[in-house]
């Protein structure tokens, strides 16, 4: 970047002192190129890929002999984590703590990973928890809840959230979400809309009560997106569309609220455009019941041109706002 | 040349340097505040959750227009249509200048929103009047493209213009090339390499000029492009599917391209090339493009050569990869060589843990479940058939 010649033009009109420009001269010619990104990608990664590979590689080999030292070693391993996590960690508190190195994390990941194939697999192979297939998953989950306090961990408290979502039966990953779920099933709707008010409650009194306060976004995030997707869906394919829009009308509010108070563009973003597709399914829909001929569609385009321009000048307006505020 | 207003760019430019170098404690706050009052009037940055709202919202109001229009005018002929498309893109272009003239938008989600739509309604005209079939019209379309869209990086700076200039030229040189005849299919890989080393060794020269400061990261996205072609030009697999595709190579079992001890050569060395200049000359360009690209190589070569089992491929990845990072950490302890594992707090730190926690929680989403067969257990009542149930 062009930072050298930046400062001695701010020099050059006397806007930063002879030993600024020497201070900033002097650092970037020392520079050093941090590789911090890199290695945190590779530990990552390396992480990942090994947990993967175990996870696979047990599941080939049920039928070989080998299989419960193949078992065995996962345990251990996973053991083994968790125990170096547990003689390393800092003095429990309900702030956030640092790690004590930069592999804490990571090894910390690998044994909650583990932990999940492992559970998984005794319960597949040798029905741990018998005919109650929901604890071969709640039991883990409950345990990474708890890690992700113990320990400060916001990955594995994602990790739990998730292991939470397919306790009730719906994939609530990122990527899942919007892919893995039956969309049209009481089941996954009424569920988001209680996970998704379950979590916001609990990011709220994380929030408020100041406990782990900083695990509140990710509580929030997965609040967010689940009962907007659940209420969408409700809409789309349940009865009593008013009384879905009236559902996605308090989440806008909700939304909207959060969003001012903690100056989030995200949480206003993302409401203001889930809020935006139902408001627009709603008028395509009383559209189609009340005009049958061709002039629909010059209401409908006249419809969305009238909403964009609106929407565009207020999420500018709010941006001043707040900037202001 | 340039559509901004270069005052306001530079004040944009040099308070939000001001900015970083306040943050490492090279400025004091006195003089962060004097060049904060002396920088106006500037741009300034939007967030960027807002301007990828406004550009979501600018493409639907900017298409339905358009949709009106049509629609209004009852334009059902062939041509009116194709002439339409080429009409709308002036208008568009026009309102992207005057958004930037008497607006003052700069990055705001309009003016990107409207040079995106400009152009992608200019190459669908286009398209459509020529109708490409032949290598030559193919060429003509491809060099339309490159000419605009580098109008477009040069007048707005903007980084994805930057980008579909780039792509429009190579392909305008492929095709270029595939007009000499049958000599085009031995030497296509070449030219191609060529002409991206040109074009790295070009932006990378113009990148260090001040003059230049605006363009400085569609140059950068340039480079790295670049780099990434140049490798693309000799991989094993491109050139041997592009062989196939567009030279109608026939390749019965058993047979391989011409010069593939060179091309698998050329795959293998480039990325670990490209890591070890990228270590030498400290190059953050390099050293990425080289690790994404080991990748690339790896992908490479397990299609057409399963070496072992996935999960052991795996296994073997994630241990290498710890044990690098374990190498390092031991390595830098202490900074040595110019290279620290200390955090570069002059990069805005937008990577947070926020984010990481998002990662993570797909990590889990990806982790193997057992095999199918048995899955009925979960969807049987307990699970109803929710779709996590999949997952474990």
């Amino acid at each position: 970047m062009h930072e050298k010649p930046i400062a001695q033009q701010l020099f050059n009109e006397q806007l930063i002192s002879n030993e600024s420009l020497q201070k900033v001269n002097s650092f970037y010619d020392a520079r050093p190129f941090s590789l911090h990104t890199h290695l945190q990608t590779f530990l990552y990664l390396g992480v990942t890929l090994l947990a993967t590979g175990l996870g696979i590689l047990i599941y080939k080999n049920i039928d070989s002999i080998g299989h419960i030292a193949l078992v065995s070693i996962i345990g251990l391993l996973c053991a083994s984590c968790f125990t170096y996590c547990y003689l390393k960690k800092a003095a429990f508190s309900w702030q956030k703590t640092e790690a004590p190195n930069a592999w804490f994390d990571y090894i910390l990941l690998l044994g909650a990973l583990l932990l999940v194939t492992f559970t998984g697999y005794l319960q597949f192979e040798f029905k741990l928890f018998g005919e109650q297939w929901g604890l071969a998953t709640f039991i883990p989950c409950i345990i990474l809840f708890f890690a992700a306090y113990y320990f400060d961990h916001l990955g594995l408290l994602s990790m739990a959230i998730v292991l939470l979502g397919s306790w009730a039966g719906i994939a609530v990953a990122p990527l899942d979400l919007l892919k893995r779920n039956d969309f049209n099933s009481d089941r996954f709707i009424f569920t988001g809309i209680a996970l998704g008010i379950f979590l916001a409650v609990v990011s709220y009194l994380t929030y408020t009560k100041n406990l782990k306060h900083h695990f509140y976004f990710t509580y929030l995030n997965f609040a967010l997106h689940i009962s907007f997707v659940a209420a969408l869906c409700g809409l789309f394919w349940l009865d009593m569309e008013w009384l879905w829009g009236i559902i996605i009308a308090l989440l806008f509010t909700a939304g909207y609220k959060y969003a001012f108070a903690q100056k989030s563009f995200y949480v206003l973003l993302f409401s203001m455009l889930y809020s935006y597709i139902a408001l627009s399914y709603l008028v395509i829909e009383i559209g189609d019941d009340l005009v049958k001929d061709i002039s629909l569609a010059y209401l409908l385009l006249i419809y969305f041109i009238l909403s964009a321009i609106m929407l565009i000048k207020y999420l500018r307006q709010f941006k001043k706002e707040l900037q202001t505020l | 040349m340039i559509a901004y207003d270069k005052k306001r760019l530079d004040n944009l430019l040099e308070s939000e340097q001001a900015k970083c170098f306040s943050r490492l404690d090279l400025i004091n706050k006195d003089e962060l505040r004097l060049i904060a009052l002396a920088k106006q009037p500037a741009y300034h940055h939007s967030n960027i959750f807002i301007r990828i709202g406004v550009l979501l919202l600018t493409i639907i109001l900017t298409f339905c227009s358009y949709g009106l229009l049509v629609l209004f005018f009852g334009l059902d002929s062939e041509w009116g249509f194709k002439i339409a498309l080429i009409i709308f893109s002036i208008i568009t272009f026009a309102a992207l200048e005057f958004f930037i003239r008497n607006k003052n938008h700069f990055a705001s989600g309009v003016d990107d929103g409207l040079l995106y739509f400009a152009f992608t309604c200019f190459a669908t005209g286009v398209g459509f009047i020529i109708e490409p079939d032949s290598s030559l019209q193919l060429l003509t379309f491809y060099a339309i493209l490159f000419i605009v869209s580098l109008f477009a990086f040069i007048r707005y700076t903007d980084r994805l213009a930057a980008i579909v200039c780039f792509v429009t030229f190579l392909l305008a040189i492929f095709y270029l090339t595939s007009q000499l005849g049958d000599i085009s299919k031995l030497i296509m890989p070449f030219v191609m390499m060529i002409i991206s080393a040109s074009i790295y060794l070009f932006v990378s020269k113009k990148k260090q000029k001040y003059g230049l400061r605006f363009w400085y990261n569609g140059l950068e996205v340039l480079q790295g492009a670049s780099l990434l072609s140049f490798y693309a030009s000799g991989n094993y697999y491109v050139v041997r599917e592009a062989s196939v595709q567009f030279f109608n190579m026939q390749l019965e079992p058993g047979e391989d391209i011409p010069l593939s001890i060179f091309f698998y050569a050329f795959t293998i060395s480039i990325p670990l090339l490209y890591v070890y200049f990228g270590l030498k000359k400290k190059d953050a360009i390099f050293l990425n493009c080289g690790l994404i690209l080991i990748v690339a190589t790896i992908a490479t070569i397990r299609y057409y050569h399963s070496i072992m089992p996935i999960e052991i491929a795996l296994i073997l990845g994630g241990i290498i990869l710890l044990s690098i990072a374990w190498f390092a950490y031991r390595l830098l302890k202490t900074p040595r060589n110019g290279f620290t594992i200390a955090e570069d707090k002059s990069e805005s730190g937008w990577f947070s843990k926020d984010v990481e926690a998002i990662i993570m929680a797909q990590a889990l989403a990806q982790q193997p479940a057992p095999p199918q067969a048995d899955n009925n257990n979960f969807g049987g009542g307990k699970f109803g058939g929710g779709g996590a149930g999949e997952n474990f």
